[in-house]
C-alpha cells in the first residue's frame, strides 16, 4: 500500500519557537485520518507543510512520493485543501467561485460541483459573503472536492460550525470518500464528531506527534486497568502506561498493551477513543510540567 | 487566472473606466474650444511669426494674457487628473496581495492547480499593463489639451512636466509597483494603502519641488562635423560633450 502523505523528521521553527518537531508519520492512501491536538499543538503547521504552503526548517515531506514544495505542478492538482475558517472570495457569487475552480484546475468536475450545490440548496447567484457559516464551509469543501483530489486536507473544518452544520458537512465529506478512493486528513481539537468518519488517528501535542495509527487497532490495544493501589513498575515493564491515577485504595491506569495481560489483580475495561486521546494529551501536559526533554521526545506508533 | 484577476478587479476597472470617460469628455470639450480660441485670436499666428523675444512680448503678450485669463482657471481641473496614478497605486496596487493575505484567500487560490509564481505573474502583469494603458491614455489627452498652454508657458513648468514625455506613464507604474510591494510586505490592506500614499509622496515631492526647477531645457544644435567635434554652443551650467 502506498502512502498519500509521508513525513520524515519534519520540523518547523518560527524564530526561537518550534511549531513542529521531529514529526515522522505516514498516512496510507485511502484512509480518512483525524489529526487531533489542542490549540497551538502544530496542526495547522503540519497541514501547511504537507501542502507546500510552508517550507520545513528540517526534515522531509512527500505527497504521493513528490515534494509539495518543489514539484508543485505534480502535487497541486492532486491536493485538495480547505484552510481554517474556510476562506472564500466574499464578493464572488457561488457561480463565480465554480468558474474560478474550472479555470484553475485541469481535473475540475463541474457537474459534480453543480450537483452538490443543488443538493445542498445553495443558490449559485448568491454572494459567498452572504451565505451562512455552514454554507460557506460547504462551498469551500465542494470547491476542494470538485478539483478531484487524491488527498484532501481540512484544517479545523468543524470549529466554526453548529452541530447541525457539522453533521451536514461530515455527510458531504463521507459521501465523497465513499464515491472515490479519496484520502482525507482533517484536523480538529476534539475527536467526538470525527469518530464516525475517521479510521486513522494522529495525535499531536506541544509540537510533537504522540500517536499514529489505525483507530480500531488503537481502541483494541488501549485498556483501562483498575486494581488495588499498587506500584505501576511491574506493568510498565511490559506495557506502556499512558495515564496513572491513584486514590487511597485503588489505582487506575490507561495502558497501551503490548501483548496479553496476565496479572489477575487488574480489572480490564474498554476505553473510548475520546478517553484515549485525552489521556495522551494529558500525558503531554504533565510531562511538560516536569519539563523533561527526553520524555517529550517519545512517539508511539501503532500499526 | 486572467479571468480571476478580471473578476477580482471588475469594480475598480469600471470606476477607472468611468473616470477616464468623464475626464476625456471634459478634456475634449474644453480642449477643442481652447484650440479654437487659440487659432481665432491670432495668437498662434503671432507666436509663429515673431521669433524675436522682445517682439513676442510686445505684440503677443496682451493676446497671451487674455488667453490665460480665459482658460487658466481650467488648468487645476486637468492637473487634478495627475492624482489618478497615485490613487491607482494606493487603491489597486496596495491591496493586490495584502487583501488576499488578510482575508486568507491566498490559501484558497494557492491550493488550486496553478503555481504561486503564475498567480502573482498574471495579477501583476495585468494590473501593471492596465496602469500603463490608463497612464498612456491620460498622457495623450493631456498633452494634446495642454498644447496651447505649452506654447505660452513652455512644457517645463512644474505641473505640466508630468505630461511631457512619458512621465505620467512612469508615475503610474511606479505607484502601482510600490503599492504591490508595500502590500506584500505589510499584508495589511489599510496600512498598505496609507504607507503607499506616504511613500509615493516621499518620492515625488522632493523630485517635483527639489529637482524639477533645476532641470535644464533641451537644446537642439546643428553644426557641420567638418568644422569641429564639439557643438559650437555653451550648454547651461556645465559644458557637455556629446
Amino acid at each position: 500500500m502506498s502512502n498519500a502523505l509521508e513525513t520524515t523528521h519534519l520540523s518547523k521553527r518560527y524564530g526561537r519557537h518550534w511549531a513542529l518537531q521531529d514529526c515522522t508519520l505516514a498516512l496510507p492512501a485511502g484512509r480518512v485520518a483525524a489529526l487531533v491536538g489542542p490549540n497551538g499543538a502544530g496542526k495547522t503547521t503540519l497541514l501547511h507543510l504537507s501542502v507546500g504552503l510552508l517550507e520545513p526548517t528540517e526534515g522531509l515531506v512527500q505527497i504521493f512520493g513528490c515534494s509539495p514544495l518543489k514539484q508543485t505542478t505534480q502535487t497541486l492538482p492532486r491536493l485538495g485543501f480547505v484552510a481554517q475558517d474556510h476562506p472564500l472570495y466574499k464578493d464572488f457569487t457561488v457561480a463565480d467561485l465554480l468558474t474560478l475552480g474550472r479555470k484553475l484546475n485541469p481535473r475540475w468536475d463541474d457537474t459534480l460541483a453543480r450537483a452538490r450545490m443543488q443538493k445542498l440548496g445553495i443558490p449559485l447567484d448568491r454572494c459567498a459573503g452572504k451565505l451562512s457559516g455552514g454554507q460557506q464551509a460547504q462551498v469551500a469543501l465542494v470547491l476542494a472536492l470538485a478539483k478531484r483530489p487524491d488527498l484532501l486536507l481540512l484544517d479545523e473544518p468543524l470549529a466554526s460550525l453548529d452541530p447541525l452544520a457539522r453533521r451536514e458537512f461530515l455527510r458531504t465529506l463521507l459521501d465523497a470518500t465513499v464515491e472515490s478512493g479519496l484520502t482525507v486528513l482533517l484536523s480538529s481539537h476534539i475527536i467526538g464528531d470525527l469518530e464516525r468518519v475517521c479510521d486513522y488517528l494522529i495525535i499531536l501535542s506541544a509540537s510533537y506527534v504522540q500517536l499514529v495509527g489505525d483507530i480500531q487497532e488503537i481502541t483494541r490495544t488501549h485498556k483501562r486497568l483498575i486494581g488495588p493501589r499498587q506500584d505501576v513498575d511491574a506493568i510498565a515493564s511490559t506495557h506502556t502506561v499512558i495515564e496513572t491515577s491513584h486514590t487511597e485504595r485503588q489505582t487506575t491506569l490507561l495502558v497501551r498493551t503490548n501483548g496479553p495481560l496476565f496479572d489477575p489483580s487488574w480489572e480490564v475495561q474498554e476505553v473510548s477513543l475520546e478517553d484515549i486521546v485525552l489521556a495522551y494529551l494529558g500525558q503531554q501536559a504533565t510531562e511538560r510540567l516536569s519539563s523533561s526533554p527526553s520524555a517529550q521526545k517519545r512517539m508511539e506508533v501503532v500499526q | 487566472m486572467i479571468w480571476v484577476t478580471w473578476r477580482q478587479h471588475r469594480t475598480e476597472s469600471f470606476v477607472v473606466l468611468g473616470v477616464l470617460v468623464l475626464s476625456s469628455i471634459f478634456l475634449l470639450v474644453t480642449g477643442l474650444t481652447m484650440a479654437n480660441t487659440f487659432q481665432q485670436s491670432r495668437l498662434s499666428n503671432c507666436l509663429a511669426n515673431n521669433k524675436d523675444t522682445r517682439a513676442l512680448l510686445a505684440i503677443c503678450g496682451p493676446l497671451g494674457s487674455a488667453f490665460l485669463n480665459q482658460y487658466g482657471p481650467l488648468f487645476p481641473f486637468a492637473a487634478a487628473l495627475l492624482i489618478l496614478p497615485i490613487l491607482l497605486g494606493a487603491m489597486v496596487g496596495a491591496p493586490l496581495v495584502a487583501r488576499e493575505c488578510e482575508q486568507h484567500t491566498n490559501l484558497l487560490v494557492w491550493m488550486q492547480s496553478i503555481t504561486r509564481t503564475r498567480w502573482l505573474t498574471v495579477k501583476v502583469e495585468l494590473v501593471l499593463g492596465t496602469g500603463l494603458l490608463v497612464g498612456g491614455m491620460l498622457l495623450v489627452l493631456l498633452t494634446w489639451w495642454y498644447h496651447p498652454f505649452s506654447q505660452l508657458n513652455g512644457s517645463f513648468n512644474q505641473v505640466a512636466f508630468d505630461f511631457s514625455g512619458p512621465v505620467l506613464i512612469a508615475a503610474t507604474v511606479l505607484a502601482l509597483a510600490l503599492g504591490i510591494f508595500v502590500g506584500t510586505l505589510t499584508r495589511r490592506t489599510v496600512l498598505a494603502i496609507f504607507l503607499t500614499l506616504a511613500l509615493i509622496l516621499a518620492i515625488r515631492l522632493p523630485v517635483e519641488l527639489g529637482l524639477r526647477p533645476n532641470y535644464e531645457p533641451q537644446i537642439t544644435v546643428t553644426w557641420p562635423l567638418t568644422q569641429s567635434d564639439s557643438p559650437p554652443v555653451t550648454l547651461g551650467r556645465q559644458d557637455w560633450n556629446l
